[in-house]
């Protein structure tokens, strides 16, 4: 009976992979003449040309701006990655989330003796702690002007976390991350199905109109920014606390 | 500026070939971090800031932390041994 069970288990996993197969042996030979979601082949309508046509290289070239969706930040990358592709950034922080989730599973809880840091780390540590927190924080919320933003900005959050955990100050606790990552997770699905309900369009900003270049532009950029931040660093403290924890 | 760039990528070359070799792990995880931290600055001499913030928190702090980590546990299991 087993044995019948697991060869129709290797039939179907067969034929899935002949069908993957297939298809990969078909985009590998297409010419363009496939299934087209959105129109792609004319030029004028593909988003390269759009970046194409206001670089920075030439210095006669100029941009006016209006009141389109690149224009609400001034760092122009930040607009892309969170109005154009925050779709890209939510799934990227849910399998970031995915990674934790398997990583608690495997990694089995010992107990391990933890070694005690050096007078000059503990004693030190609250001032590079306050440093990095405030480059964190600076980070996601200067994203949508100057270079940063929300990935980078909960990394080096965690990398201050990580800096206490090693010189064994008590910062956090787990509860307190759990709670954190829930709270930020459901606000950032929450915001986009409120865009949805207003603008008719998942994930879209719905607060425009303010001065580019000022703290508080870019609409929902901020916001978003500030909640996958405090995403990424509660997964990524929880890491550190799954590997050093005194028991 | 082009030679900074040619001298940066040398020593991400070396780097990357020293991690292969060695066969302390200890010193690959520490290369492979500057390995990464070199790379971050040639991100920034390629003008893309924001790669080069990402990759110089991630790459070279958080990647490292986590092996040395996972190099510690691997260690704490053979002395149990």
């Amino acid at each position: 009976m087993k044995d019948e069970k697991s060869l129709f288990i290797n039939i179907l996993a067969l034929l899935i992979l002949s069908f993957m197969a297939f298809y990969i042996y078909k985009v590998s030979i297409d010419t363009g003449d496939g299934i087209k979601i959105t129109d792609n082949i004319t030029p004028q309508k593909r988003v390269a040309d759009r970046y194409l046509k206001k670089n920075v290289v030439d210095e006669n070239s100029s941009y006016k701006f209006g009141q389109t969706a690149e224009d609400t930040s001034a760092n122009i990358v930040t607009s892309v990655v969170v109005d154009y592709r925050l779709f890209d950034t939510t799934l990227e922080v849910i399998v970031l989330f995915v990674t934790i989730l398997g990583f608690g599973f495997v990694i089995p809880k010992d107990k391990r003796r933890v070694l005690k840091p050096s007078v000059i780390l503990h004693r030190w540590a609250p001032l590079l702690m306050i440093l990095m927190f405030m480059i964190g924080g600076y980070m996601f919320i200067n994203g949508h002007l100057s270079p940063g933003g929300g990935f980078p900005a909960g990394a080096i959050i965690s990398t201050a976390i990580l800096t206490g955990v090693l010189a064994g100050r008590k910062t956090v606790t787990h509860k307190t991350l759990k709670v954190v990552e829930a709270i930020a997770g459901i606000s950032i699905f929450g915001i986009g199905i409120a865009s949805y309900l207003i603008k008719g369009v998942f994930f879209q900003n719905f607060l425009t109109g303010d001065k580019i270049g000022d703290l508080f532009s870019g609409g929902l950029i901020p916001v978003f920014y500030g909640l996958i931040a405090f995403k990424v660093a509660a997964e990524l403290s929880n890491i550190y606390f799954e590997f050093y924890e005194e028991c | 500026m082009t030679n900074l760039a040619i001298f940066i990528a040398v020593l991400m070359f070396l780097g990357a070939v020293w991690t292969v070799l060695t066969d302390d792990v200890f010193k690959a995880i520490v290369v492979f971090g500057i390995v990464s931290l070199m790379s971050s600055v040639m991100f920034l001499l390629m003008q893309a800031p924001d790669v080069a913030i990402t990759e110089a928190a991630i790459g070279s702090g958080i990647t490292t932390a986590l092996f040395i980590f996972t190099y510690k546990k691997m260690e704490d299991k053979k002395n149990e041994r």
